[in-house]
């Protein structure tokens, strides 16, 4: 422990420090041992807000129980879209959210990585929401807003035009077969 | 035992540098992106504020965000973050971890917090108590802020350890050999290596030991300690390089001074 030279102070100040001191240190031994039973628990809004700001967190990185829960989270999302003119011409599918190779610079510099998991996050819980893309109530979700939005903002469709999107799924390396996930309806800007 | 006892003072300053580090890499990649977090954008705050929650409808944090912005919050986490650099000890250093930690928080909730904005947090708040025991001249304070950062380490490795153990994948070298497969997580040459089944087994038991024994190595003679979490930096490392997670080598390494000092603490005892 370090040691520190004591000055003069007054007599009251002293207990003080010394009191929140050891308060402190009670506070510290029971948030740990309240940190190692909430390993096991599944978290709450309020459980996940301490577990953000590092107050109660948990640490289970990869070693999530959804890894025995089947293949479909080792899936890579991309996030497709079309568009419809005036006259009822519908463009091809067009690629424009995937994960690209990764790159040796990203060991360093990385600064996509975390926009990149927000909108990731966005289209796997598409992906899993199993309900069809006119659903209104879905249409409102934050989920739908959010990649509606992204695919508005990168695509920049005129007026006159309408955008649908399409979250697929692939896996693996190489060839990448797209497996369909969730389609959504017809929006214009 | 027959090893150099730790400095504390120079423990501590290395913590606060290496947090420092972390800060500015974090800082610099916020403000590298700040367009993609502008109103009217996919992430923007006037969306993404609507998430139902207490917190997020109370009025304060929209207040934040609208007076200062992703940007101004950022660059306060990179000036606090250089200020920690340069001074890592007394009230300075007290001054930027706490505006370190507010700015983190914020950012954190503007988004979403990864294992080392959570690890990161975690430092902050022991190196807190480890400074203000310092100033204040209150060891209990001190030691509070060692127990803090370091146990929380060790429970974090602990339970991925275990938590790994009891998941088949893992025992049989699947969820690695899964994970870098993919384009989100992996590295074509992670993957070709890992293809391998001796290669993906040898991975899975190598992390999968080496995180659960580490709260042994606490009771360990320090040297054996001190290799274990070398071995633990260097996988944080090859995690950098094969998955892009770029800033959880600093913000774990931020920790490891006080694990040291903890475990010294354990042997005086």
């Amino acid at each position: 422990m370090p040691h520190f030279s004591r000055g003069v102070r007054p007599c009251w100040a002293g207990r003080v420090a010394e009191s929140l001191a050891g308060t402190a240190l009670l506070v510290v031994a029971v948030l740990l041992v309240l940190g190692v039973w909430r390993q096991l628990v599944l978290l709450g809004p309020r459980g996940q807000l301490f577990d953000s700001l590092g107050i109660v967190p948990q640490w289970k990185f990869f070693a999530l129980s959804a890894v025995a829960a089947g293949d479909d989270i080792w899936d890579d999302h991309h996030l497709l879209i079309r568009r419809i003119d005036p006259g009822g011409v519908v463009s091809p599918w067009e690629d424009i959210f995937w994960n690209p190779e990764r790159t040796w610079i990203e060991a360093l510099w990385n600064p996509q990585r975390r926009q990149r998991a927000e909108i990731q996050h966005q289209l796997a819980l598409a992906a899993v929401s199993s309900v069809a893309g006119t659903d209104q109530r879905f249409q409102s979700s934050l989920t739908y807003l959010t990649v509606l939005r992204f695919c508005i903002d990168r695509v920049r469709p005129t007026s006159e035009q309408a955008l649908q999107f399409a979250v697929v799924a692939s896996r693996g390396r190489g060839a990448r077969l797209l497996a369909v996930r969730f389609v959504s309806a017809w929006h214009t800007p | 035992m027959a090893y150099a006892l730790i400095e504390p003072d120079a423990m501590v300053s290395a913590g606060g540098r290496l947090l420092g580090l972390w800060g500015m890499v974090t800082a610099l990649q916020w403000l590298a992106t700040t367009e993609q977090w502008r109103t009217g954008s996919a992430l923007g705050w006037d969306l993404q504020g609507l998430r139902v929650s207490r917190l997020y409808g109370s009025l304060w944090l929209a207040r934040i965000f609208a007076a200062l912005g992703v940007r101004g919050v950022a660059l306060s986490q990179l000036a606090a973050s250089l200020s920690l650099c340069l001074t890592p000890s007394g009230w300075p250093a007290l001054g930027a971890l706490l505006v370190l930690a507010a700015a983190t928080a914020l950012l954190i909730l503007r988004s979403s917090a990864d294992g080392a904005d959570k690890m990161a947090m975690v430092v902050m708040y022991g190196l807190l108590l480890q400074q203000l025991g310092a100033v204040l001249e209150q060891p209990m304070l001190a030691l509070a802020g060692l127990w803090w950062a370091g146990g929380q380490l060790v429970l974090a490795y602990a339970t991925s350890g275990i938590a790994k153990l009891t998941l088949a994948d893992w025992r049989n070298g699947a969820a690695p050999r899964k994970a870098l497969s993919t384009y989100l997580h992996g590295h074509r040459m992670a993957h070709r290596l890992l293809r391998q089944r001796s290669v993906a087994l040898t991975v899975a038991w190598a992390v999968i030991l080496i995180e659960t024994l580490l709260p042994l190595a606490l009771f360990a003679p320090l040297p054996v300690l001190a290799v274990m979490l070398a071995g633990m930096l260097l996988l944080h490392l090859m995690i950098a390089a094969a998955m892009g997670l770029n800033t959880y080598p600093l913000a774990f390494a931020a920790a490891y001074p006080s694990v040291l000092m903890l475990a010294q603490w354990l042997d005086r005892l």
